[in-house]
Formats: C-alpha cells, sequence, structure tokens
C-alpha cells in the first residue's frame, strides 16, 4: 500500500493524538499534557498542546466540545477533545509508515 | 488565585482558548503547590501562561479588536516584535554582545545621573531653596570661601539687614547626654528658633522650637532629631514633655523633627536646641555659626549681597579691633549644597560617561551595520516583495528598541550593584541618599529608547536605501558595501578619538589623587589610634579640674600594656587641624587686622610629639614643668617659623600672643621649639598643603575638646583596654570615633577614591569598549576580503605580507583617531584645569602613556583577524567563491 497520497503527521501530531486515542472521553488538556509526560517523559508546555490541537481540529482530525465549569478551575470551562474519523486514518497510517520502516529491524542493534 | 504576572500574560493568549488554558492551569496549579510548594507553582504557571502567550498569541487586528483605521500599526508591530525576536534568539552571540555594551554604558551614565539627581534635580527637604540666601563670612585675606559669622555680628546682620525676611544662626556642638543608659556624646546643633520657618521645617511629633525659648534665661528645651528618637528611645511617642539630662542640665523635649532634614550634613545631628543656650557672652571673633536667612519678596540674591557687603564694611569701621576689613557674601542654595569643585568634577564625570555612551553606541552601530549588511538580501528579497523602505526600517528599528530596553534593564541592575559597593565603600553621609529612584529609571529609559534608535536608524537606512536588483545580483558585494564600509571606518576613528580623550582625562585625575597622597603627613600613621573625648563641662567646669582629669586618664592609659606613649591634643594631626587664630608678635605691629599673623592653634599635652612622631627641630618639646602657673609658652611649625622669622632658629625665644576676646587679657607665650609641618588637611587644598600651625601647653590652656592619640606598636588591637582606661578615669566621659590613624584617614579619603575609581572604570570601559569596536571592524572587513587574500596568497604573497595588509589598514584608522583625540583631551583637560593637582593639564609622560596603551590594545585587537587572514587556504576560499 502507499501512504504518500496522505499528509503525514508531525511527531508531536503523533503523539497528541495518541494521547487522545488513549484517554478516550477524558482527554482535555491537564490529562493531554499528563498522558505524554508520562509515557514519553516529555513536559511539554500546554501552550504547544493547544496549539497542536487546533491545527489538527482545522485539519479535522479532531473533535472538541466544552464541558461544564468546575470550581477547582476557578469556575472556567473545560474543553474536551476527541479523535475524529479522519486523524484516526491519519494517525494509522503515519504509524504503518513507521512501522514498515522498522520491520526487521532489531533496533537496539541496527540504529 | 492566579498569580497576577500569568494573569497578565494569559491576557495576551487568544481569546478561544484562553479559558480553557487558564482553567487547566489552575487545576495543576493547585496540585502543583501542594507538591513542589508555592514558590516553584508560581514560577511554573507563569513558565506556562508566557508560552500559551507565545504559541497561541491573541489575534490582535485580525479577529479580536475591530479593524484600525490606517496601516495596521499594531499589528505589524506585533508582527516586527515576533520576527525581532526570532532574529534575536538566533543569534545570540550578537545579542549578548549588544545587551552587555548598552547595560555597560547606560549603567555607567545612570550612576553619574544619580548624583546630579541628589544634587541637583531633588527637591531639597527645605521650602523653596531659590529663595534662600546663604551668608559666608569674608576674612580680611578672601582665604575662606565659606566663612562663618560671629553671634554678635549675626545679631547686627539680623538687626540691619531690609532684604532678608528672617535670619537664623546655627553652630554645630558636642553634648553628653546623660541618665538614659550611657553617656551618650550627641552632636546638637544649636539654632536660631526661626530657623525651622526659615527652612520649612515640621516637627513630626511635639513642636518645634518656640521663639519664646531662643532667649537668654528661657528654660532649656530641646527637639529630637528623628533618628535618635527611633534608636534611643525606640520611637515613643511618650518622650514628648519629658525632660532629658544635657550637659549635666535638665532639658524638656519639645517635639521629634521630620526625618526629611536627615540629609547631607544635617544627618549627623542629634539634637537641635536654641542658640540661647549658650552660656559664654559670645565675641565678635568668635566666628562658628552659620548664618542662612529667607529673601524678602522681589530681593535678589545681588542685592542682598550688596546690602551685606555694605552693613559689614560698617561694622569693620565700628569695630576695628575684630571686623577690620571683614566682609561677607550671599550665596544661592545650589552654592551651598555642593563646592566648585564639586560641579566640575559631576560635569567632567558626566561628559566621560557621555563618551562612554558614545563609544558604545558606535559599537552597536557597527554591528547593526555588519548585521544590516549579512542581511543584505533578506531585505531585499522583503523589498522585492512589496515592503516598502519605511516597513523595512521600521522593522530594523523594532528589534533595536528590544535589545535596547533589554539592555537599559541590565543598565539600571549594573547602576544599582555600582552605587550599592559606592554606599559601602563611602563615609560621608550624602552617599546614602544616592540611589536608583524614578528620576534614575526614566533616565536609563530614555536612554534605552533614544541610543538603539539613533545609532540603528542609520545602518537600518544604508542598508533600505539600494536599488533592490542591484544587491540582489551582486551578492553582498559592491558599491553598497564601500558605503557601509566608509561609515563603519567613521565610527572606529570616533570610538578611538573619544577614548583617548578620556583616558587622558581620567590619567590625570589619577594622577593628581596619587600626588595628593603623597604630600607628606608630617609623621608616620602606622602606630597610631585615636579617639575623641568629651569629658563632660559639667563636670570638670573649671581649668585645673580639666587639666587634672587629663593628667589622671593619660596616666592611665599609659599603664596599658602595649603602649609606647599617649597625648590629648584639641584637635587630631591632619585630621581636625585646630581652629583659625590670629596673634600678636612682641616688638611688632600689623599695619592691619589683614596682616597679622595667624595660624592653626592646637593644645598640646606634653607627650604629643613622642606620641605622634611629630620631630622636634630645635628646642624643647612642651614638658610636665609646662603647668597653668609657670611661664606661658608656645611652640612653632617650621613655616610658621619662616613665614613670620624668617627662619626656624630665629623664631626661638621670640614672643607671641593670641589675640584674646575683647576684655580678656592676652597671654604673652615665649616660642620654645620648632617642630615638622603637617599636612593641613586629609585631602588639602592646592597652595595650601601646610598650613602655619601653633602649639600651646594643654595644661596652660584646658579645654574640654579632646582628641586621643596613642602611640603603639599593635595600635589596632588596644581599643578595648584604652576604652576601659577612660572609664575608670571618669565614666562620664564619652568616647567616640576611636579608630587606627590608617582608618581615619582612609575613611577621610573615601569620598576622592570613590570618584577616582570611576574615573578608572570609566577609562577602562572606554578603552575596552573601544578595542572591541576596533577588533570587530577588522575582523569583519578579512571575513569580506577572504576571496581577495586568497588571490593575493595564490599570486605568491609572502607571509608577512597579509598581516602587513590588515594592519596597515586598521593602523590608519587608530592614526587619524588618535590624532583627534589627543586634540580633544588638550582642549578638555584645559578646560577643568582647576581639579588637577600637582600634574599639568598637558603633561607630557600622560599623554605618552596613553598613547602607548591605546597603541598596544589596538595591535591586540588586529592581531587576531590578521592571523586568521594569513591562515586563509586560497584553495577552499576560492572554490567556495
Amino acid at each position: 500500500m502507499v501512504v504518500g497520497a496522505e499528509p503525514t503527521l508531525g511527531e508531536f501530531e503523533q503523539m497528541v493524538l495518541l494521547a487522545l486515542v488513549r484517554l478516550g472521553d477524558r482527554a482535555y488538556g491537564v490529562t493531554i499534557r499528563e498522558e505524554i509526560a508520562s509515557r514519553a517523559r516529555r513536559d511539554v508546555s500546554l501552550g504547544a498542546v493547544y496549539k497542536t490541537l487546533e491545527r489538527l481540529e482545522t485539519k479535522g482530525y479532531v473533535s472538541s466540545s466544552v464541558g461544564d465549569p468546575t470550581p477547582e478551575r476557578g469556575g472556567r470551562r473545560k474543553k474536551f477533545f476527541r479523535v475524529a474519523p479522519g486523524g484516526a486514518r491519519a494517525l494509522k497510517h503515519s504509524l504503518t509508515a513507521l512501522r514498515r520502516m522498522t520491520d526487521g529491524l532489531a533496533w537496539e542493534t541496527d540504529i | 488565585m492566579t498569580p497576577w504576572l500569568s494573569r497578565l500574560a494569559l491576557r495576551f493568549v487568544q481569546r478561544e482558548v484562553a479559558e480553557f488554558i487558564a482553567g487547566d492551569l489552575e487545576e495543576e496549579f493547585a496540585a502543583r503547590v501542594a507538591r513542589d510548594g508555592a514558590l516553584r507553582a508560581r514560577a511554573w504557571h507563569f513558565n506556562q501562561a508566557l508560552r500559551a502567550m507565545v504559541f497561541v498569541p491573541r489575534r490582535i487586528g485580525r479577529r479580536d479588536v475591530a479593524p484600525r483605521k490606517g496601516d495596521g500599526f499594531v499589528r505589524t508591530l506585533f508582527q516586527d516584535l515576533r520576527h525581532g525576536l526570532r532574529l534575536l534568539f538566533k543569534t545570540p552571540g550578537y545579542t549578548a554582545a549588544v545587551i552587555v555594551t548598552l547595560a555597560l554604558a547606560i549603567g555607567a551614565n545612570s550612576v553619574i545621573f544619580s548624583f546630579a539627581n541628589v544634587l541637583l534635580i531633588k527637591p531639597l527637604p527645605i521650602a523653596d531653596p531659590e529663595t534662600l540666601g546663604w551668608i559666608y563670612v569674608l576674612d580680611p585675606q578672601r582665604a575662606t570661601v565659606r566663612g562663618r559669622s560671629s553671634y554678635p555680628d549675626f545679631d547686627d546682620l539680623r538687626r540691619a539687614s531690609r532684604s532678608f525676611a528672617t535670619l537664623s544662626a546655627s553652630a554645630g556642638d558636642n553634648v553628653t547626654m546623660t541618665g538614659h543608659g550611657e553617656p551618650q556624646w550627641l552632636l546638637a546643633q544649636k539654632v536660631s528658633a526661626s530657623l525651622f520657618d526659615t527652612w520649612g521645617l515640621k516637627a513630626i511629633l511635639g513642636r518645634a522650637l518656640l521663639a519664646a525659648e531662643d532667649v537668654p534665661g528661657a528654660p532649656c528645651a530641646l527637639v529630637l532629631s528623628h533618628k535618635v528618637w527611633k534608636a534611643q528611645f525606640q520611637s515613643d511617642p511618650g518622650i514628648v514633655e519629658q525632660s532629658l539630662t544635657i550637659d549635666g542640665r535638665p532639658c524638656a523635649v519639645a517635639g521629634v523633627l521630620d526625618p526629611a532634614i536627615e540629609f547631607g550634613n544635617l544627618a549627623r545631628t542629634d539634637i537641635w536646641m536654641p542658640i540661647a543656650l549658650d552660656p559664654a557672652p559670645v565675641g565678635r571673633d568668635d566666628r562658628r555659626y552659620s548664618v542662612v536667612g529667607r529673601l524678602a519678596p522681589g530681593v535678589t540674591h545681588e542685592q542682598a549681597d550688596a546690602e551685606l557687603k555694605t552693613i559689614m564694611a560698617r561694622l569693620s569701621a565700628e569695630h576695628p579691633d575684630t571686623n577690620r576689613e571683614w566682609s561677607a557674601r550671599v550665596a544661592p542654595t545650589k552654592e551651598a549644597i555642593a563646592g566648585g569643585d564639586t560641579w566640575v568634577i559631576l560635569a567632567l564625570l558626566g561628559l566621560i560617561v557621555g563618551f562612554v555612551l558614545l563609544i558604545a553606541c558606535a559599537n552597536l552601530a557597527n554591528l547593526a551595520l555588519a548585521r544590516t549588511a549579512s542581511r543584505r538580501r533578506e531585505l531585499a528579497v522583503r523589498a522585492a516583495l512589496g515592503a516598502t523602505r519605511w516597513r523595512v526600517v521600521r522593522q530594523l528599528v523594532t528589534e533595536s528598541l528590544m535589545l535596547g530596553v533589554a539592555g537599559g534593564l541590565a543598565g539600571l541592575v549594573v547602576a544599582d550593584a555600582g552605587l550599592r559597593i559606592m554606599r559601602a565603600a563611602a563615609f560621608e553621609p550624602i552617599f546614602e541618599l544616592i540611589v536608583v529612584d524614578r528620576n534614575v529609571m526614566l533616565f536609563g529609559a530614555a536612554l534605552s529608547i533614544a541610543s538603539p534608535i539613533l545609532f540603528t536608524l542609520l545602518p537600518a537606512l544604508y542598508a533600505s536605501g539600494h536599488t533592490l536588483g542591484e544587491t540582489l545580483k551582486e551578492g553582498g558585494r559592491g558599491a553598497g558595501a564601500i558605503r557601509t564600509r566608509r561609515s563603519r571606518h567613521a565610527l572606529v576613528v570616533a570610538q578611538v578619538s573619544l577614548a583617548l580623550t578620556l583616558l587622558v582625562v581620567s590619567t590625570l585625575v589619577v594622577r593628581s589623587m596619587i600626588a595628593m597622597n603623597r604630600v607628606s603627613l608630617g609623621f608616620d600613621p602606622d602606630p597610631l589610634l585615636v579617639a575623641r573625648l568629651e569629658p563632660p563641662k559639667w563636670k570638670h567646669g573649671t581649668d585645673d579640674r580639666v587639666a587634672r582629669m587629663q593628667e589622671e586618664l593619660l596616666s592611665r592609659i599609659r599603664r596599658v600594656p602595649g603602649v609606647e606613649a599617649a597625648a590629648v591634643s584639641s584637635g587630631l594631626p591632619v585630621l581636625s587641624p585646630g581652629s583659625r587664630t590670629t596673634f600678636d608678635i612682641a616688638g611688632r605691629t600689623a599695619a592691619s587686622t589683614a596682616d597679622r599673623p595667624w595660624a592653626m592653634q592646637i593644645t598640646a599635652s606634653d607627650d604629643f610629639f613622642r606620641a605622634t612622631g611629630i620631630p622636634v627641630l630645635t628646642g624643647r618639646a612642651f614638658e610636665p614643668r609646662d603647668r597653668l602657673e609657670s611661664e606661658p609658652v608656645a611652640i612653632v611649625t617650621a613655616d610658621t617659623a619662616r613665614r613670620y622669622w624668617g627662619s626656624p632658629s630665629a623664631a626661638i625665644g621670640a614672643r607671641l600672643a593670641v589675640v584674646a576676646a575683647p576684655g580678656a587679657e592676652q597671654v604673652w607665650r615665649r616660642v620654645v621649639a620648632v617642630v615638622g609641618d603637617i599636612r593641613s588637611e586629609p585631602i588639602p587644598d592646592i597652595g595650601s598643603e601646610v598650613q602655619p600651625q601653633l602649639y600651646v601647653p594643654a595644661a596652660q590652656r584646658p579645654s574640654t575638646d579632646m582628641g586621643l592619640i596613642v602611640r603603639s606598636p599593635r595600635a589596632a588591637d588596644l581599643s578595648a583596654a584604652i576604652r576601659a582606661a577612660v572609664r575608670e578615669a571618669d565614666a562620664d566621659t564619652p568616647v567616640f570615633q576611636m579608630r587606627t590613624m590608617q582608618k581615619a584617614l582612609a575613611d577621610e579619603l573615601a569620598s576622592s577614591r570613590i570618584i577616582t575609581g570611576m574615573f578608572v572604570a570609566f577609562a577602562v570601559l572606554a578603552l575596552v569598549l573601544a578595542t572591541t569596536g576596533l577588533y570587530a571592524v577588522i575582523a569583519y572587513s578579512v571575513g569580506q576580503r577572504t576571496q581577495e587574500i586568497a588571490i593575493r596568497i595564490a599570486l605568491g604573497a609572502l607571509p608577512g605580507d597579509i598581516p602587513r595588509l590588515v594592519l596597515t589598514q586598521g593602523i590608519r584608522l587608530v592614526a587619524i583617531g588618535g590624532a583627534i583625540g589627543l586634540a580633544g583631551a588638550f582642549v578638555v583637560s584645559r578646560m577643568v584645569r582647576e581639579i588637577f593637582y600637582g600634574v599639568s593639564p598637558s603633561d607630557p609622560l600622560t599623554y605618552a602613556g596613553v598613547v602607548g596603551a591605546v597603541l598596544v590594545s589596538s595591535v591586540l585587537a588586529m592581531w587576531i583577524p590578521s592571523r586568521r587572514a594569513s591562515r586563509i587556504n586560497p584553495v577552499t576560499s576560492l572554490r567556495a567563491g
């Protein structure tokens, strides 16, 4: 299968999308940041996360919904994000391409 | 609670997501406060908010704000700022160089400005200083420009003058306060009650002194200074109306004075008391009162001056004994708060830091030229894509403004650090007032905006001035490059000349300072410990009691282990040179008061010369047999002997009498010795390094104003033992200002050391900045000429040829700059010649030394690039081209 026709995702975009997949309906700023921090060991800024989500949303890869205000947020609302079908497809393409590139490599020794 | 800085940052986040980001941050912030503590959590919060501001900035001018008329100034500004920030972070070396250079230059300027701020700009704590007149009495020789008045003269002036609405007198005096813990020595300012009105001083508690308390026989009243009230009485408001024991008698506290007056030398005053409390009827030749007055409405200083001169002329005729040829002058406040030399030095320092700023800005301009040259392609592309010239210039100016603001902020930090060091080193209280305040900050802000604009606008205009097709074609070399090279060379010439000028002037200042320190003290200060003692007058009222107390005191001190000799005297050598007195010489009559011999008089106990180490040249020192009832004797210095008798030997045996107050008996003294001269003051005036001095035995003229001099090989370790000895002799005698002679001299010289230090620091800064400028220009031109040099090498240039080529070019610039600088130095040092001491403003050694230093550092600056040029590999360089 040729994947060149699909636009590829950036590394950070992949990470954010994967975080959304893992978090399901609990995905918003704080949890996305935590997910990336605990798994990828990367302390990313909230601004970077939102910037990426904004870009993914304009591409139609994620969808968002606004929750209710809560007191621990100083009465502010949450914005939840979900992977849209287009996003899931793009993510699959990216990961497949990556997996194919790594197939057959013993990456501990070859890379 | 969101920290306010973060809240501010979040305002610049895109509106659609700001709420969610703020909410997320708040949520995590709470968790982090619990985990890392509030401080680190706040730092994190702010960091996140800042990044959010960068990543998802608010869309100004697009959606959030209604579109403005015109060219969308704010929007383009934000674009420029963002683009500039990115570029600056891409070239951290350039950015750091500019910020450090600006910081040093703006810091230096802010330091000098903060001096001017205190002396010129800040309002004095005195009401309407413009209409105050400061009255200085002039002696017949017109030797001192800030003479004081006697009380009767002041009284006559006050009665006769029409130019002044009020006239007030004041005099500092030492008093002892007992009964409140340890005996305290306090500096009292004895003042006319009207002084509080004249200066517009208010009491913050109770009241100021009343006119009724300033009449002889009134019950004693005093006003506490704020600092004494705070330190001694723990700011207790109940102190008003209470009674304190001052010099052994009860005095009621009328009030506490506004701390605003604790300014300059007045900051030393502990308590304020009425003048009328001075006991003795004061003579017309007892001139120790400072006089100040409020001019009557519409009267100028000149009119007041003329009127006072007329009154003084009348007094001179009426009281020829004491007032013949004495006069007075009226000075405005500006002159009263700082001497003439101070203004010259301040102006010179101002000029020098101005030069430093110019040199720094030339560096900036050079950097900017180099940068715009390397960015010419970028700029040309922008122009090709439709950017107007104005738009391109604006982009460049915005970038330099960002640098300026960063440099200015760093500069204020530099200035604050510099002033802190000075305050720690200084002894004079005026330095406490010199701080980075609002005025200094505004000044720094103005500089950090003005200097980058001025000095980057020029290169920006150059850069944008070419026809773009040409630039794109020529690939960075060609007519534009020659044009910028010329302006870069002009900048280097300017830098070298400015640096040379201020190096010469600074060196002359430093050499003056050294020359001043070389004036012989007249004795070795190393083994001396000095202090001042104030035996309470109320306890030792009569002369023989004071004399007995001194003997008791000295015998106890001499028993302290390690003490070689001890003496008391009314002044301390060099530190406080005694009081100026006129005297008569037996067998001669002076034609007028003006011609009367004069000398600084010191009373000294018999061990004085052994203790100080001042050599006895001929005759004998004071001895225990010189008592109150024995023959009155005196000792003069070599300078006095030469001045009035022609030679030291002629003075021995001569008889003299200090001019006494009217009615008092003149005491004729026989000169028994001639001793060595000592430096007249810690920082002597030019021409009066040595002044005539007259010593009188302390036993024959006892005084309760006592300096103590102890000689010991380990002077620094004895203070505690000496204090104990004084306490044993008299528990009511306060000891103060105890320090080694070396420390005392260092304290007195602290201010001039600070000033000298500034000259040195600024000169070094200028040299470093100018050298860096030269280095940058040469290095850049080597970079530009790589291909040319490569061709030369390929065609067979010898190894020495290439460095010579580079050096010749640089040396020509240095030579032109040096010649201009020498001329500038000659002019400037002649303008300020009055502040130099013991060195000519055209001192050849200084000029030669500075030229040498500039040459050496220039060659060093050119050495590295010229070496690099000679190592150019023709093969690779030409291929790359």
